[in-house]
């Protein structure tokens, strides 16, 4: 679950959702967040919102992306 | 909290993206405290909230909102600004319509002045009153008629005339101004023709009533011109007003002029597509049925092109702006339906080719008759010779001509209306008797334009009626057309439809679902084979439904290929029937679709066009240059419904728009079809040829009467036999042909369209 947010080619995945998100659209909406020195990328703003609130509740091994 | 302490409050929401955020939103107004329930809209922006008035506010909620990360807006649905192009459209439409009602109310006062004045001259027993005194009360209303409401014709006379143009305008305004002119000679100095022992009869009435009826012609005429600027209108409202485009970290709504290339553009579900672009993220089903007539919504995913001005049906996307403002796809199409309409040639009317050598004859014929009279008449020479020139003059005034064609053409295209055949104007019917070759577009108008259920093909050890239920009950959750085709198949069937349990559509073509704890997958092979079902078994009995031009739809049951449901667009029951009767009425008849061949040529089969009369896989934007093929090899019709026929319907040399077709079709073309019956479209050409040629024997009539009555009024007969027309004779006679004229045009009335 622990998907490495990629550069801005290619894609990368909402760690909230887990839906597969375009880094430059997601970049160009600003729906990126800064944690622990890799960006994170987002559907939408209700993933990024959830996704700063409690960061590590997505890290856990039992989360399963859902929306 | 009791039910009857609940409120209900819709709030408008700001800054929600998607799916996400709705549930984030719900979320938090769900946990605040008092909050009965909440739903949120994502299209519409909105939360629904139910709540208990005594525990929360209208600002808690809006707090709760905040506190989620978003806005609560003003409840003002910002209404957009209509663009220039809408307002210019407007204005121009306005003038028009100022412009209609002063011909109407110019025609109705003239001939009204001018039936007045009739009455008084023919008034039974002679005019009580002196001819004299009579003709000086008539002077001022004849010359408002004469001056104000005919300035028109004067105006377009003299300035033709300077041109060396001799036009209707010019005859009408020299038989009135004739008649006028002498009435007015009698009115001021009776004593020329009360010495000549003529009576003091003025042509008053005559001048004005010629001006009047031919005000009405023209009325009868701009009324039934089209309204070319309507099609461009339905067509730049197709555009949305807005864009949310991705730009600097932030998502905002912009003017749709403001994209540029290359700006990412968020498209969400019911949204028109606002520029045309490739998809970069997101997938969805797209309505593309008003750029391609197809009712059936295309997957759309990252790498595709879609186009502005399409209907996002389903899903959420961004795109990659490629082409915006005058380079959309729409852009060029409003461009070609307003080169198509301006490129027609403008209604030739048989009367105006005629008047080209009618009129300078009828000016010799008036002078030679004035100098003959001169110089071998009898005394008094002068009033003789100027009574004689001017009954030429009014015997020729094209009054029958100027009724000869409007008066068919409201009949005409009255009794077409009847059947729900719209005819757009006079040059629309002009072309109709014409046509040679009619071109029908397959989609929506050989065939019904949505999909049902044809047949269904159980594998081994699946009984028909499990298969379809089963397939029925899975599709229920869905939408997409196919679905709603196999749904309505099985309860037709009697068969009972359930719910799927679970319901989950794939972009790129399928469904998965639970339907009474089974697996069920619905899609094409590559999609079966994709979720490990063995699809081999059914690929012949898919293949061979693909082959009779149907789309086939494979259905697994719990892993295993359980059978194949095919679709396809069906016929209407009436079209063969009016390919039959086209083919009667000499017309050479084709198809074009984008569809494949190997449909295209199943439809003809079944309705009678020959697979070398039909077009097939023809793209959206070839369809006018294929019309344009035909047309040049003589006159074609081109019969279509959607927004991407518009081209084709205005670069036919005539375009027909069927039943349900799009706003624009039906702008675009010359005839509208209001039913779905194809049979309209024989009926259609034969009324046309009907009416043309009534109005061929209007222009023989009214020629007729003016070429043989012209001799008379110029006193040829006098040697012979004493007969002269007197001026009033001569009007009398116009008001004969005119009324032979109109008799002739009602007898339309009696034709049958069915």
């Amino acid at each position: 679950m622990h998907d490495h947010p990629t550069g801005t080619t290619g894609s990368a995945r909402d760690p909230v959702c887990g839906m597969e998100v375009n880094p430059e659209v997601a970049t160009a909406a600003g729906l990126t967040a800064e944690h622990e020195g890799s960006t994170y990328y987002f559907c939408g703003r209700g993933c990024m919102l959830d996704f700063t609130d409690e960061p590590h509740r997505f890290f856990d091994p039992g989360y399963v992306p859902h929306m | 909290m009791t039910q009857d302490t609940a409120a209900e409050l819709t709030l408008p929401v700001e800054g929600m993206t998607c799916a996400s955020c709705v549930n984030r939103v719900e979320r938090f107004l769900n946990r605040a405290d008092g909050v009965a329930s909440a739903s949120v809209n994502l299209a519409t922006e909105r939360a629904s909230v139910r709540f208990d008035p005594a525990r929360i506010d209208r600002a808690g909620l809006v707090a709760a909102i905040e506190a989620a990360g978003y806005e609560v807006g003003r409840d003002a649905a910002a209404e957009a600004a209509p663009g220039e192009e809408d307002a210019a459209l407007a204005a121009d439409e306005r003038a028009r319509a100022a412009e209609r009602r002063e011909l109407l109310w110019s025609a109705l006062a003239a001939t009204g002045i001018g039936l007045a004045m009739m009455a008084v001259m023919l008034w039974p027993g002679g005019t009580p009153w002196p001819m004299e005194r009579v003709n000086v009360w008539m002077l001022a209303p004849a010359t408002f008629v004469q001056f104000v409401l005919g300035r028109r014709f004067l105006v377009r006379a003299a300035r033709g005339l300077r041109h060396g143009e001799l036009t209707m305008d010019t005859l009408v305004s020299m038989g009135t101004l004739a008649a006028y002119g002498y009435s007015l000679v009698i009115t001021l100095v009776p004593e020329i023709v009360m010495d000549a022992g003529l009576t003091g009869e003025t042509y008053y009435d005559s001048a004005a009533v010629i001006i009047g009826l031919v005000l009405l012609g023209r009325w009868l005429e701009a009324r039934a011109k089209g309204q070319a600027a309507g099609a461009v209108k339905a067509l730049l409202r197709l555009r949305p007003a807005t864009a949310r485009v991705l730009r600097d970290g932030r998502e905002q709504d912009l003017p749709v002029d403001e994209v540029r290339v290359g700006d990412l553009v968020r498209v969400r579900p019911g949204d028109r597509v606002p520029v045309d672009g490739v998809i970069v993220e997101g997938a969805s089903a797209i309505d593309e049925s008003m750029l391609t007539g197809e009712s059936i919504p295309v997957e759309r995913g990252p790498g595709d092109r879609v186009t502005g001005a399409t209907m996002n049906a389903s899903g959420t996307f961004v795109l990659r702006a490629e082409r915006v403002g005058r380079d959309t796809t729409l852009a060029q199409i409003v461009r070609l339906v307003e080169q198509a309409q301006g490129s027609k040639a403008p209604i030739q009317r048989v009367a105006d080719a005629v008047t080209g050598w009618f009129v300078p004859a009828v000016v010799a014929i008036a002078t030679l008759t004035f100098v003959g009279w001169m110089l071998v008449g009898p005394e008094p020479r002068l009033p003789f010779a100027l009574s004689a020139a001017i009954a030429v003059l009014i015997i020729a005034c094209p009054c029958a001509m100027g009724l000869a064609t409007p008066t068919a053409i409201m009949v005409g295209t009255g009794k077409g209306a009847e059947a729900g055949i719209l005819v757009r104007d006079g040059a629309a019917l002009e072309s109709a008797e014409r046509i040679g070759t009619v071109v029908l577009d397959k989609t929506g108008t050989i065939t019904r334009g949505a999909p049902i259920l044809q047949a269904v093909t159980p594998a081994e050890g699946t009984s028909e009626d499990d298969l379809l239920a089963v397939a029925a009950a899975a599709e229920r959750g869905s939408e997409h057309p196919l679905a709603e085709a196999i749904v309505r198949g099985a309860e037709d069937r009697g068969l009972l439809v359930g719910s799927p349990e679970r319901f989950d559509a794939v972009a790129g073509g399928g469904v998965r679902a639970v339907v009474a704890g089974r697996e069920v997958r619905i899609g094409t092979e590559r999609f079966l084979a994709a979720e490990g079902v063995e699809a081999a078994p059914l690929a012949e009995a898919a293949a061979a439904e693909a082959e009779r031009g149907r789309t086939p739809v494979l259905v697994a049951i719990d892993g295993r290929a359980a059978g194949v449901l095919s679709l396809a667009d069906p016929v209407k029951p009436e079209s063969a029937e009016a390919i039959r009767r086209l083919h009667a009425a000499g017309v050479d008849v084709w198809m074009i679709t984008g569809d494949r061949q190997a449909v295209a040529r199943a439809i003809g089969a079944e309705v009678g066009i020959g697979p070398d009369r039909i077009l097939a896989e023809v793209r959206p934007e070839e369809k006018e240059a294929r019309v344009a093929e035909l047309a040049a090899r003589g006159r074609v019709a081109m019969v279509g419904d959607g927004i991407n026929d518009a081209p084709a319907l205005a670069r036919a040399d005539l375009g027909i728009a069927i039943g349900t077709g799009a706003d624009v079709a039906v702008q675009a073309s010359d005839v509208t079809l209001v039913g779905d019956d194809l049979r309209a479209v024989p009926a259609a050409i034969r009324l046309s040829r009907a009416t043309m040629r009534t109005i061929r024997q209007n222009l023989g009539w009214a020629f007729g009467y003016n070429v043989l009555l012209i001799p008379v009024a110029a006193g040829l007969l006098y040697p012979l036999t004493g007969w002269l027309l007197s001026p009033a004779l001569a009007a009398g006679a116009m008001a004969l042909s005119s009324v032979s004229v109109v008799t002739n045009s009602l007898r339309l009335r009696r034709f049958r369209t069915a």
